[in-house]
C-alpha cells in the first residue's frame, strides 16, 4: 500500500508562487478579490510562506516555504471532526467529505499548520475564470472547509490508468503528478510513495538536509523540506 | 417588622394577575431587538459567514464567545440551588428559583450560538447520524444537551407545587392563564407523600446537577484546550472556565435579585442579608479568578516559549491590550473595591459590581478565544490575523441577550419568582420530620 | 496509541449521545410520574405486586381457620 508524501527543496525554491497559482486553477479554488483578500478570506491550498529577513547586511537571509497540506499521519484535524467529514484514506492522504461537513471549523482551529480554509461565501468564478474550471474536481458549496488534497483526482486517474495497463505507477510519473509540482520552474518539488525506499521522495526524505515542520508535535507530516545549504 | 405569611403570599402572587405598562414596553423593546437579530441571521444564512468579521486564521469569533459566555452564565442557577444546597446554606432558598431561571433561559442561547456559527446548520443532524466521540464537539453536544434537559426538569419540578398554588388561588386571571396553570400543574394535589417524594428527587438531582456543572464547563474548555494551539493547550483551561462560569453566574444572580426586589417589591424576602452573603461569595470568587489569571500568565511569561509569547505580548501590550486590561479591571479591580467598600451597605453598588463582572467575563471569553486565533502556531506574515466583528455579529449578540431577558421577564410575569412552597412552615415541618 | 473504535467510528458517537439523552428523558419522566403518584391510597406492598389473593380473601380464610 503506497503512502504518498512530498519533498520540497528550499534551496531550489525561488518563491515564484507558480505552485500556488497552478494549484488554484487545478482545484477550482474560488476567486476572492482584493476586498475579501484584505479581510483574510482567500483560499490557498498551497501557500508560499515567507520567513522574515534575518541577519545584517551583507549577510542577509530569507526563506520561502511553500506550504501545502502536510497530510499528517496523526492528523489533529481528523481527531476533532465531529462527523468524520475529514478522514485519512488508506494511502495516507487526508481528504474532505464536502457533503458531510457542517462547517463547525473545529478542524481549522485544530490544525497547527493553518492549512485548512473555509468557504465564507458561495464560490464565485467571474469571467474568464469560469472558462478554466476543471471538471475532475468536485464543486464545494459555501459553508464547508476545504484544503489541499495532494491532487487526489490526478492520483486516482494515474493509478487507474496504470492498473488498466497492468502495471504499477512508476516513480517518474509520480514525481510531478500534483499540479504544484508540475508547475514549479525550479523543479523544487517531488511527490511519491514514502513506503517505497527507492522512490525520489523516500531517498530525499533520508537526506541530512531533510526536516519537517513542528516535528515535536508528533503529527508526523508527510511533507519533508530540504534545508538550504 | 415581620411580614406575615399572608402578606408574603400576596406580594409574590399579585404580580401574576396583572400586566403593567412598563412590562409591555419592555417586552416590545426586547422583541424589536430580537427581530433585528433574526434579520441579521437571515442575511447571514443567505450570504454565508462572509458577512461576519471572521476570516483565516480567526475562524471563530463573537458567536463562540457568546456560546462560552451563556453556558458560563448558566452555572449561576446550578451553583446557587445545587451546590449551596449540598453545603447546607439555607439562605440560598429565596434566590434559588431566580438563579435557576437564569440557567434555564441562558443555555438555549449558548447552544443556539453554536448553531448560528455553523457553516451548514441544516446539516447539524449529522452530529447525531455520523457523530464521532473522539471529537470534543460531541462531548459538548452530549453534556450541554443533558445539562439543558436536566435544568429544565429540575426547574419545573421545583416550580410544580407553586404552579398548583397558582391554579388554586389565582382566580381572577384570564381563562387561558388559568388553563395554563391547570395543565402545567400535572394534577399536583399537595399530598404529604408527594412533597416527600419531590424533596427526595430534588435532593438527588442536586447531586447530579452539581457533577454536571463541573463536566459541562470543563468540556466546553476542552474544545479549546484539546487543540495544540499556543495559549489554548493548557491544563488550567478547564478549571479556569469553571471558576469563570460560577463567577459570572453569581454576578448575574445579584443583578437578578436586585431587579426582582425592585420590580415586585420583595424587600422583606430578598433582604440585605442575602446581598451580604452574595457579597462574601463574590469576594472569594474574584480572588480565585485572580489566582487563575496570575497562574496562567506567570507560567507563560517565565517559560518564554516563542509561540506563547507572541500571544502574551498581544494581550499585555499589543493589539488586545485594551480588551485585556479592561477585562482585568472589570473582573478584579472594580468588583473587589466595591465589595470591600460601598457594596457592604448599598444594593445599588452590588448591582454595578454584578454588571461589571459580567462585562468583564464576556471580555474574558473574547480574550481567551481570539488572540490565540490571530497568532496560530505556524506564524508567518500570511497567517497573522485581525478580527473586527461586523454589525451582523453584534446584532445577533444583542438579540441573544434580549432573548434571555425576554424569557426571564415572561417567566416572572406568570410564575412566582421566589419559591412559596419551600418557605411554608407546614411543608418545612413535614420535611424535617421525614429527615429525622 | 490506538483509540478504541467506539470513539473514532462515525455514527457510534451519535448513538452514545442519543442514548444518554434518551436515558435521561426516561429517568426524568419516571421520576416525575413517581412524584405525582405519591399519596394514592396506601396499599399493602403485596397487593401492589399483584399478589393473587385479595386482602378480603385472606381475612375470610383466617376467620375460617380453625373451624
Amino acid at each position: 500500500m503506497p503512502r504518498w508524501g512530498m519533498v520540497i527543496d528550499l534551496d531550489k525554491c525561488t518563491g515564484c508562487q507558480s505552485c500556488t497559482a497552478a494549484c488554484r486553477v487545478e482545484n477550482n479554488v474560488p476567486f476572492a478579490g482584493p476586498e475579501q483578500a484584505e479581510l483574510g478570506r482567500p483560499i490557498f491550498y498551497n501557500e508560499v510562506l515567507e520567513e522574515e529577513i534575518h541577519g545584517h547586511y551583507p549577510f542577509l537571509k530569507t526563506q520561502f516555504v511553500p506550504r501545502p497540506c502536510f497530510h499528517c499521519e496523526n492528523p489533529p484535524c481528523v481527531k476533532v471532526c465531529p462527523v468524520e467529514a475529514t478522514y485519512r484514506d488508506k494511502e495516507g492522504v487526508v481528504l474532505m467529505d464536502y457533503g458531510r461537513c457542517i462547517g463547525c471549523r473545529l478542524c481549522t482551529t485544530a490544525c497547527p499548520y493553518a492549512v485548512r480554509y473555509f468557504n465564507w461565501s458561495a464560490p464565485q468564478f467571474p469571467a474568464p475564470l469560469d472558462q478554466a474550471l476543471n471538471p475532475d474536481v468536485p464543486a464545494r458549496p459555501k459553508g464547508v472547509v476545504e484544503k489541499c488534497t495532494f491532487c487526489t483526482h490526478r492520483l486516482r486517474a494515474a493509478q487507474a490508468q496504470a492498473e488498466e495497463e497492468g502495471r504499477e505507477l512508476s516513480d517518474a510519473e509520480a514525481v510531478l503528478l500534483p499540479a504544484c509540482n508540475q508547475a514549479c520552474p525550479a523543479s523544487a518539488r517531488y511527490f511519491g510513495d514514502l513506503e517505497n525506499p527507492e522512490s525520489s521522495v523516500s531517498r530525499l526524505s533520508r537526506s541530512h538536509r531533510a526536516f519537517r515542520i513542528f516535528e515535536e508535535l508528533g503529527t508526523e507530516p508527510s511533507v519533508y523540506y530540504l534545508k538550504s545549504e | 417588622m415581620q411580614t406575615t405569611q399572608e402578606e408574603i403570599l400576596t406580594l409574590l402572587l399579585t404580580p401574576l394577575t396583572r400586566t403593567s405598562l412598563g412590562f409591555i414596553m419592555l417586552v416590545g423593546l426586547l422583541l424589536l431587538i430580537m427581530a433585528g437579530g433574526a434579520a441579521a441571521y437571515v442575511y447571514q444564512f443567505v450570504n454565508g459567514l462572509s458577512v461576519t468579521g471572521m476570516n483565516r486564521p480567526v475562524y471563530w469569533g463573537l458567536y463562540i464567545v457568546n456560546f462560552v459566555f451563556f453556558i458560563g452564565l448558566a452555572h449561576s442557577g446550578t451553583f446557587i440551588s445545587a451546590i449551596l444546597k449540598l453545603v447546607g446554606a439555607e439562605w440560598r432558598k429565596p434566590l434559588a428559583r431566580a438563579a435557576e431561571a437564569i440557567t434555564v433561559f441562558s443555555v438555549p442561547f449558548g447552544a443556539g450560538s453554536i448553531l448560528i456559527d455553523l457553516g451548514r446548520v441544516e446539516r447539524s443532524a449529522n452530529v447525531f447520524l455520523f457523530g464521532r466521540f473522539e471529537s470534543p464537539l460531541l462531548w459538548d453536544v452530549t453534556s450541554v444537551s443533558l445539562y439543558l434537559f436536566s435544568s429544565i426538569v429540575f426547574f419545573y419540578l421545583s416550580l410544580l407545587p407553586d404552579i398548583a398554588r397558582c391554579r388554586d388561588e389565582l382566580l381572577d386571571v384570564p381563562r387561558w392563564q388559568h388553563q395554563m396553570y391547570r395543565i402545567l400543574a400535572l394534577g399536583w394535589k399537595g399530598h404529604p407523600q408527594q412533597y416527600r417524594r419531590l424533596e427526595k428527587v430534588l435532593s438527588g438531582m442536586t447531586v447530579f446537577m452539581s457533577m454536571l456543572v463541573v463536566i459541562v464547563h470543563t468540556v466546553v474548555a476542552f474544545v479549546f484546550s484539546m487543540t495544540v494551539q499556543p495559549g489554548w493547550h493548557t491544563a488550567v483551561m478547564g478549571p479556569f472556565f469553571l471558576v469563570g462560569a460560577v463567577f459570572s453566574g453569581s454576578g448575574a444572580v445579584v443583578v437578578a435579585m436586585a431587579l426582582l426586589r425592585r420590580a415586585y417589591h420583595l424587600e422583606d424576602i430578598l433582604t440585605h442579608k442575602h446581598f451580604d452573603y452574595m457579597r462574601k461569595l463574590l469576594i472569594a470568587l474574584t480572588l480565585v479568578w485572580f489566582y487563575f489569571i496570575v497562574a496562567e500568565h506567570l507560567t507563560t511569561l517565565y517559560g518564554q516559549e516563542v509561540e506563547e509569547m507572541h500571544i502574551f505580548r498581544e494581550k499585555f501590550t499589543g493589539a488586545f491590550a485594551i480588551p485585556f486590561w479592561t477585562m482585568f479591571t472589570c473582573c478584579f479591580v472594580i468588583p473587589l473595591v466595591i465589595f470591600l467598600t460601598k457594596g457592604k451597605k448599598s444594593i445599588g453598588w452590588m448591582v454595578v459590581a454584578g454588571l461589571v463582572i459580567n462585562v468583564g467575563m464576556w471580555l474574558e471569553r473574547y480574550i481567551v478565544i481570539v488572540p490565540t486565533l490571530t497568532r496560530p502556531r505556524l506564524l508567518s506574515g500570511l497567517t497573522t490575523g485581525t478580527y473586527s466583528p461586523t454589525w451582523v455579529e453584534w446584532a445577533i449578540t444583542a438579540a441573544c441577550f434580549a432573548g434571555l431577558f425576554l424569557l426571564y421577564a415572561l417567566f416572572t410575569r406568570f410564575f412566582p419568582i421566589v419559591p412559596i412552597w419551600e418557605r411554608s412552615e407546614e411543608i418545612e415541618a413535614l420535611l424535617h420530620e421525614t429527615q429525622t | 496509541m490506538t483509540i478504541p473504535n467506539m470513539f473514532t467510528t462515525p455514527g457510534i458517537g451519535g448513538i452514545i449521545a442519543t442514548a444518554v439523552l434518551l436515558c435521561a428523558a426516561a429517568t426524568f419522566f419516571g421520576l416525575t410520574y413517581w412524584i405525582l403518584c405519591g399519596g394514592r391510597e396506601e396499599e399493602p406492598p403485596w397487593e401492589r405486586m399483584g399478589w393473587p389473593y385479595k386482602s378480603t380473601d385472606s381475612e375470610r380464610r383466617f376467620q375460617n381457620f380453625g373451624r
